[in-house]
């Protein structure tokens, strides 16, 4: 087998020498150097589909790059010095929406939970950095795990939306074609939803389509047909993410922040907990939910079992002037589309718009080396706006680019299960499009894979689903708004100008179980700052209420995670304090 | 002869002058005005700026004052002023006009409040 | 809910919003109102510290501090209500105001006549399309200069400024002079965005360098700004290979511009200026909406604080004029058309008929020197002067006659021999 791989692996890429090595569980490592990153991927992709392969693990280099690596020495060092700081039953690596969902799940259990994460913040990595989408799942290919969680997610999403209290709106998404050849392809579509299982996928007229979005009547395209998916979604990603590690904090789950876990502890192929930067975590399970890091972490459980290979999006946020032509997300497809083969293997995002009204463009597929190399670039904001076509909207309404960088493995597909090696812990890796989507059914798949292995678990009896809506000033009425006031005039001052956010919002947020001390994190709470102004006007007035509510000194409160102060120093300080005399009237 | 080169600023004009000592006399080229050969004089001989800063500010809802020289101060004197004025700290209420530091640096001119600000509440 | 009649509201305290509410009440409009959302009046003026305002309305030149506080001070000898800490959250087309405040609550407006004086914002990073990563460190001008003249902070120690506007300009010579060293300004157009006089005092007195044609092409830093590229730009504002330059540096100062705030006046359906960004005007500065005047840079952004002033007190005797006699039919309008190197007119319109004089603010497309500005009406030159030097920085302000009879055109060529 290993003879034939290699064999079809010489004819595609005769230009490099690589040495393979697969095992038992049809894993493939690949050795060797390639000319560049791109054609990197382009062998672990070409590996990973070849039927005798499971997934690839890569330990190519690529000549004349220095691929970065995060040494986690000195991290380990720290935390052996401090011993063991905590037992739990679970420890959850990473906070974005695979782990904060899966800690939820889990939190109905009498199971005592601790999730790690590296960043300040729960939903920093590429949880933040996507496009909000619920997809249907028409787009994943029918029979990998990614086409069921992606259904059953999605169906799961409107119970989480319920219990959680975030905006859920689903929009839906219209296909339509304008070109009577691309007919075929159309049904091609509905067939996957149809395989897949995708919630009530339908074939449309050109009336229909009309009567589903009469925004395209204006632009006076022929349509001749098309595709509706009414259970297409939109979120904010961080919200979702919020009130899951909020409610599974409610339900007694500890969130440990700014603890980077530098290894996995394990023997005789048990798993015993990690060694964190802060000390080691004994439990009898560790789950990886690490995101871009989940293959290290995997590979310190002794079970290096796939790659990530980075693949960065680009996303643009429109001024809310440029008012959505569409309800939900469109794509009017004339033919004369040319596919981004890069952007094949991911879902790229269409135009669509968040729920708070502004156009969302993006994101770009950019396979990167750097797995926090999230900077923006000319190209990816090219192909970016490309995406739009909004007549009345262009690069000039742009009120804030940012990027994320999927953790995407060779296969493409996700990597959920009880490790064959290392026996407790569970691999949640290569999690990208459509993770968000697929989140709750992922969750409910850990805690099956959990509750097979430990048998029965008591339930938590204190156990509540339910996340008390948050104040949302911007969306009550004028009377509702004063009455609130009246109550407590901390709503009455509004903090953020642009998105109408008020004073007692931002000291619900900074009061709440997950704390933010980042203005970021404020802004991921709370909207202050994602407006127009982005930040301009209020994050000295943020920044101010972090510094005073968190018993911090201004020049203590970062933008971010890590290092990022905005204020380094106090200007010249005064000692003499003289009286001020009379002048002599005004100058 | 050390040529000194300058934009002119006394009007959107934007001359650009060019001024020199000979024999004794300021001499400036470039200016189409009076005005500007005054200004290319002035700044060649005994430039000065009006300067405008913060100092420490107790008892308001503020933390700095702003304050303002009553009159030019010649250039190389800046720094210095600024400098004196590091050590100032000011209680409200202050008025503007309200002098913080007389005769700063021996310039002549005094530092005053350039605003109001009552005391806090 | 708190209900308020109001003969004139007036929205922001800031130059444009005082001077109309002090020019409304010595008209005789009775009761007058000022919200600000601030805590104090006087807008984005107590930030403004430095010297050059008030030459023209009061002949010398003051902090911005002080010339805030000349209004201030007339403001507290009348009778109008200031409401500061007071956010207005919605106008409507009836020129109902819906605001609110702790002490307040939600208060309902009703007003015979709105002024908006909301003034502007910057534009920022993403509206520039600032590349590479988005660190701390990079701030608007503005923020800059909140932090470090009202906050009392540094937020950096080494700066690099992009936008040569006059707030960038200010901020090079504060920041040098709080001992943050400026390492250049870079400016993406072939010529300054801000006043020559600014780029002497406040780039030459400190050996600031700035670089036309320039601008940043990479953001260096994952958490904190480390460093910045910067690159020549060609006439197309693309990056010229082989130019970039990494600059080490823990701050980026954005002055790359002002935007006049309209989210309100957009909320009520009034029709806005692509050009000005503010709201399409007439002679009185009223807005599309009957009853609701703008001035300030919520009209246009102006720069000088005294045409401000002066474009405040024209909408105020407007707005005073409304509440005594109303409009009694629809107003009927001829348009101000500009014509060679005119970029912007404000007003934009004048209503039709009656002899009128008309204050004039327009800005230039390019730089020219001796040229002749003319105001004609049906191919008659109604006005003409001469200009030894224009620019885009510098706003032209000026009155002349208009009869309404006719569109405005108003065209700028070169200056004849004579």
């Amino acid at each position: 087998m290993k003879e034939e791989l290699q064999k079809k692996l010489r004819e595609a890429f005769p230009q490099l020498t690589l040495d393979l090595e697969i095992n038992e569980r049809r894993i493939v490592t690949v050795r060797g150097e390639c000319g560049s990153w791109d054609e990197l991927v382009d062998v672990g992709h070409f590996l990973a589909k070849q039927k005798e392969v499971k997934n690839v693990v890569s330990r190519m280099t690529v000549r004349g790059l220095a691929i970065p690596e995060k040494d986690y020495a000195p991290l380990a060092e720290k935390g052996r010095k401090k011993g063991v700081i905590r037992k739990a039953d679970v420890v959850i690596v990473g906070a974005g929406v695979t782990g904060c969902g899966i800690a939820r799940e889990l939190a109905k259990y009498d199971l005592d939970i601790v999730v790690c994460e590296m960043s300040d913040d729960v939903c920093t990595g590429a949880s933040k950095a996507n496009n909000g989408n619920i997809h249907p799942g028409m787009a994943v290919k029918p029979g990998t795990l990614k086409a069921r969680l992606n259904v059953e997610g999605n169906r799961l999403f409107q119970k989480w939306a319920d219990e959680l209290h975030f905006a859920l709106d689903w929009c839906g998404c219209l296909g339509v074609v304008t070109d009577e050849k691309l007919m075929p392809a159309v049904e091609a579509v509905y067939q996957v939803a149809l395989m897949n299982g995708v919630y009530k996928p339908e074939i449309v007229s050109p009336e229909r389509a009309l009567e589903l979005e009469p925004g395209l009547a204006k632009r006076n395209l022929d349509i001749k047909g098309g595709a509706y998916f009414p259970s297409f979604g939109q979120v904010e990603t961080y919200e979702v993410v919020l009130a899951l590690a909020e409610n599974a904090a409610q339900n007694r789950t500890t969130f440990l922040l700014n603890t980077t876990v530098a290894d996995v502890l394990h023997e005789n192929g048990t798993v015993r907990g990690v060694l964190t930067d802060r000390g080691i975590i004994e439990a009898r399970y560790v789950i990886n939910c690490a995101g871009v890091y989940a293959d290290e972490i995997s590979a310190m459980a002794g079970d290096a079992c796939y790659t990530i290979h980075p693949r960065k999006g680009t996303l643009a946020v429109l001024d809310k002037h440029c008012r959505p032509e569409f309800n939900g997300v469109v794509m009017i497809i004339d033919g004369n589309q040319i596919q981004n083969k890069k952007n094949a293997e991911s879902k790229g995002g269409g135009m669509g718009r968040t729920n708070e009204w502004q156009m969302l463009l993006g994101p770009s597929a950019t396979e990167v080396p750097d797995k926090e190399d999230n900077t923006t670039t000319p190209e990816d904001l090219a192909y970016t706006m490309a995406i739009n076509t909004n007549p009345n909207a262009g690069v000039a309404d742009i009120i804030r680019i940012f990027c994320g960088v999927r953790p995407s493995d060779f296969s493409e597909d996700f990597v959920i299960e009880m490790s064959p090696v290392t026996h407790g812990f569970i691999n949640v890796g290569a999690i990208q499009s459509p993770g968000l989507a697929s989140a709750p059914a992922i969750a409910k798949m850990v805690e099956e894979i959990l509750l097979k292995d430990a048998g029965s678990v008591p339930l938590r009896a204190s156990y509540d689903p339910v996340l008390p809506p948050k104040t949302n000033f911007r969306h009550m009425s004028h009377e509702e708004q004063d009455a609130l006031i009246r109550k407590d005039p901390r709503y009455g001052r509004i903090i953020c100008r642009c998105e109408q956010i008020t004073e007692g919002e931002i000291l619900d947020a900074i009061h709440s179980r997950i704390v933010p001390t980042s203005v970021d994190a404020i802004k991921r709470r709370t909207r202050a700052g994602m407006g127009r102004c982005q930040g301009g006007f209020c994050q000295p007035k943020v920044l101010e209420i972090l510094a005073r509510e968190l018993g911090k000194d201004p020049t203590e409160i970062c933008l971010k995670d890590g290092d990022s102060r905005i204020l380094l120093k106090e200007n010249r300080r005064g000692t003499l304090n003289p009286q001020p005399e009379k002048g002599d009237g005004p100058v | 002869m050390l040529k000194k080169e300058m934009i002119c600023i006394v009007c959107p004009n934007s001359c650009r002058l060019s001024v020199w000592e000979e024999e004794g006399r300021i001499r400036v080229e470039g200016a189409s005005c009076a005005r500007g050969m005054a200004h290319g004089r002035n700044e060649f001989t005994h430039p000065v700026r009006m300067l405008t800063s913060t100092v420490r500010l107790e008892g308001a809802r503020h933390r700095r004052l702003a304050v303002i020289s009553s009159q030019e101060i010649p250039k190389e004197k800046i720094r210095e002023a600024l400098a004196a004025l590091e050590g100032v700290t000011v209680s409200a209420p202050v008025r503007k006009g309200d002098i913080i530091v007389r005769n700063i640096s021996g310039s002549g001119a005094d530092i005053v409040a350039s605003r109001t600000i009552p005391a806090a509440e | 809910m708190k209900k308020l009649d109001m003969d004139i509201a007036v929205i922001g305290a800031g130059p444009a919003g005082l001077a109309a509410a002090l020019k409304a009440r010595e008209l005789g409009a009775e009761k007058v109102l000022i919200l600000e959302r601030d805590t104090e009046a006087g807008g984005i003026l107590q930030q403004c510290i430095h010297d050059g305002f008030g030459l023209h309305r009061f002949g010398k030149r003051m902090a911005g501090t002080e010339y805030a506080q000349v209004f201030i001070d007339a403001l507290e000898k009348t009778d109008i209500t200031l409401l500061t800490d007071t956010m207005v959250l919605e106008i409507t087309a009836q020129r109902t105001i819906y605001a609110c405040s702790r002490q307040e609550g939600m208060m309902e407006i009703r007003c015979g006549a709105i002024i908006l004086a909301m003034g502007c914002r910057e534009r920022t990073a993403g509206q520039i399309q600032l590349m590479g990563y988005r660190p701390a460190g990079i701030l608007t001008a503005g923020s800059v200069q909140r932090y470090i003249n009202l906050e009392g902070y540094l937020p950096g120690s080494r700066a690099v400024i992009l936008g040569s506007g006059d707030i960038g300009l200010i901020m090079a010579r504060r920041m040098s002079l709080e001992g943050i060293k400026v390492e250049g300004v870079y400016e993406v157009m072939p010529h300054p965005g801000g006043l020559t006089r600014n780029i002497v005092q406040c780039l030459h007195d400190f050996d600031i360098l700035l670089h036309l044609s320039s601008g940043v092409v990479k953001v260096h830093g994952k958490k904190r700004l480390e460093g910045v590229t910067v690159a020549r730009l060609d006439e197309n504002r693309t990056p010229i290979p082989g130019t970039e330059e990494y600059i080490e540096c823990d701050l980026l100062v954005l002055a790359v511009g002002l935007i006049p705030e309209n989210e309100l006046s957009i909320g009520c359906g009034i029709e806005m200026d692509p050009k000005t960004k503010g709201p399409l005007l007439d002679e009185e500065f009223m807005t599309s909406v009957p009853g609701i005047f703008a001035c300030g840079n919520v009209a246009v952004v102006f720069d000088l604080v005294d045409y401000v002033s002066d474009s405040a007190e024209t909408a105020a005797r407007g707005a005073v004029r409304f509440l005594w006699e109303g409009i009694l039919e629809p107003l009927q309008y001829v348009k101000t058309v500009p014509s060679g190197n005119i970029n912007l007119i404000v007003p934009q319109r004048i209503r039709r008929g009656g002899e009128k004089t008309v204050s004039f603010y327009l800005r230039v497309k390019k730089p020219d020197k001796k040229v002749v500005l003319e105001v004609q009406e049906k191919d008659r030159v109604r006005e003409s002067r001469r200009f030894a030097f224009v620019a885009p920085p510098e706003m032209i302000a000026f009155k002349a006659a208009a009869s309404g009879s006719g569109d405005v055109i108003l065209d700028m060529k070169e200056g004849s021999h004579a």
